[in-house]
């Protein structure tokens, strides 16, 4: 079993196409005689073989497709996103006829500087349209499922806390963000969840997950249990078990913490798991039976300490 | 000389019709393989294709060129996939019936005939994977995208994208009946 471990490396890297000839042919080798890792390896080859085989569409139907979409947008054409050359010219060619049109104009730019520096901060959906945009869409969102199917790809981002309570958000979503939000707003609560799944910054995850349980919300706490079980860091994935922890009468976590017990390949996760269930008082039997089903190597010592923690209560 | 997708997109920003139809016929075959493989059926499929253009159309301004136009598109037809899928879901009254994650099943009959039995069987069921497994088996072994350039789709590392991709299979595999993971049609 402990070569299966090896093999099934192997056929991670043949679906992505990083295994090297050597090794496919110890694989088709070990493959004769293991029924497991062979299924594995016919599978893939079945997913190749579906990818080549999905039906591509006849000419007459895209042609179809074409004219529908071409006589659709022949009747709404684009509108131009930024009309401004000529205004610009008209306004250099008046500046120079009138320098102190000019002058004027610097003036007023003065001024409105000054008081737009002295003006209390406004809520960022009412200045920006894209903004507007992702706080409306951020507003309809209820879980993890719609983080996958989000219109805006966030990246680069970061949550700080802020001295007055409020947020400091910094993301990049088509473009680069720097704003300071309430707590409470939609926005806050979607940029955090991105912050705690963001991929590039180990950092940004630890500082998104402490500041979570201020604003937890169910999407949060999807957020953070996909972490604790996804997450390729164990450092992060222990992190968010442990803030997912301080909600002792949450079910839910309850129940993402058993799954952990059962599947997480570290023992340190698993053990972590078990004693925050046994301060919950999950029964003895649960904990037992999700130890059993886990199949790992540790077992017999989490076993061990799962009924001396038993014992204590 | 070949114009690049980038040529084509200035070129449609100031508002040329036969640019934006040279990038439609550039990518419709891909979307409609994405349509249809959520769609499962051909008029679905078609519908996705359509919507897609007409987005990419409305939404041309907001693509910068950090991702490629391709990564791109390939996300706004998986949205649009993911969003007829609800649609139908809605139409044929499974809401609320299915529990939370349950993809609705959609009639099988026409990717039965088209792609023999096993493989509807196997595409059936990559739609029951969760929505970020079942996007990575599509990107990886229908849209043939390459790691790196998934792990930026799914915004996520690359080690990741292997693991998730390997969960996959071990569930695709879990979730088939034994006498239909072997020979392919």
């Amino acid at each position: 079993m402990n070569d299966c471990r090896r093999f099934e490396e192997l056929i991670e890297k043949l679906m992505v196409d990083e295994i090297v000839n050597g090794d496919l042919t110890l694989l088709r080798e070990h493959c004769t005689s293991c029924k497991e890792c062979n299924s594995l390896l016919e599978l893939h080859g079945g997913l190749q073989d579906l990818g080549q085989a999905l039906p591509e569409p006849s000419t007459s139907e895209l042609a179809e497709i074409r004219q529908r979409v071409l006589a659709q947008t022949a009747r709404s054409p684009r509108q131009q996103s930024v009309q401004s050359s000529g205004f610009i010219t008209d306004l250099g060619a008046l500046f120079r006829n009138h320098p102190s049109a000019a002058i004027l104009a610097a003036a007023a730019m003065i001024v409105f500087a000054i008081f737009m520096t002295n003006r209390p901060p406004v809520e960022p959906h009412f200045d920006d349209e894209l903004l507007q945009a992702i706080n409306s869409q951020a507003e309809r969102m209820t879980g993890l499922d719609d983080y996958w199917d989000a219109p805006f790809v966030f990246t680069n981002v970061t949550v700080r806390q802020q001295d007055n309570g409020r947020f400091a958000l910094s993301f990049d979503a088509n473009r680069h963000f720097d704003l300071s939000t309430s707590q409470d707003s939609p926005l806050a609560r979607e940029v955090l969840m991105h912050a705690i799944m963001e991929p590039t910054s180990m950092g940004s995850r630890f500082q998104a997950m402490a500041m979570a349980p201020q604003i937890m919300d169910p999407r949060l706490r999807e957020a953070l249990i996909f972490t604790m079980h996804q997450d390729p860091s164990l450092a992060v994935r222990l992190n968010s078990l442990t803030v997912l922890s301080s909600f002792p009468d949450d079910e839910i976590i309850q129940e993402a913490l058993l799954q952990t017990l059962k599947q997480d390949k570290e023992v340190q996760m698993r053990l972590l798991a078990m004693e925050h269930l046994t301060d919950r008082q999950v029964a003895f039997e649960t904990l037992q039976q999700a130890v059993t089903d886990g199949g790992f190597d540790a077992d017999a010592a989490l076993l061990q300490r799962t009924t001396e923690k038993n014992l204590e209560f | 000389m070949r114009l690049t997708d980038q040529d084509l997109i200035d070129e449609i920003r100031t508002g040329s019709q036969a640019a934006f139809e040279h990038l439609l016929r550039r990518y419709e075959r891909l979307v409609y393989r994405i349509g249809f493989s959520y769609a499962r059926q051909t008029e679905g499929a078609s519908d996705i294709a359509q919507n897609v253009f007409l987005k990419v159309h409305r939404k041309l301004d907001t693509f910068h060129g950090r991702s490629s136009f391709s990564s791109w598109l390939s996300q706004i037809a998986r949205n649009e996939s993911s969003n007829w899928l609800r649609c139908q879901k809605r139409h044929t009254g499974h809401e609320e019936l299915q529990p939370h994650n349950t993809p609705v099943q959609l009639p099988e009959q026409e990717s039965v005939v088209l792609l023999g039995e096993k493989r509807a069987r196997l595409l059936n069921e990559i739609q029951k994977l969760d929505e970020r497994q079942s996007q990575a088996v599509i990107l990886r072994y229908f849209e043939r995208m390459p790691l790196r350039e998934i792990a930026s789709v799914l915004n996520c590392n690359e080690n990741l994208v292997k693991s998730i991709l390997f969960r996959s299979l071990k569930k695709l595999r879990k979730q088939l009946p034994e006498q239909e993971r072997w020979d392919h049609e």
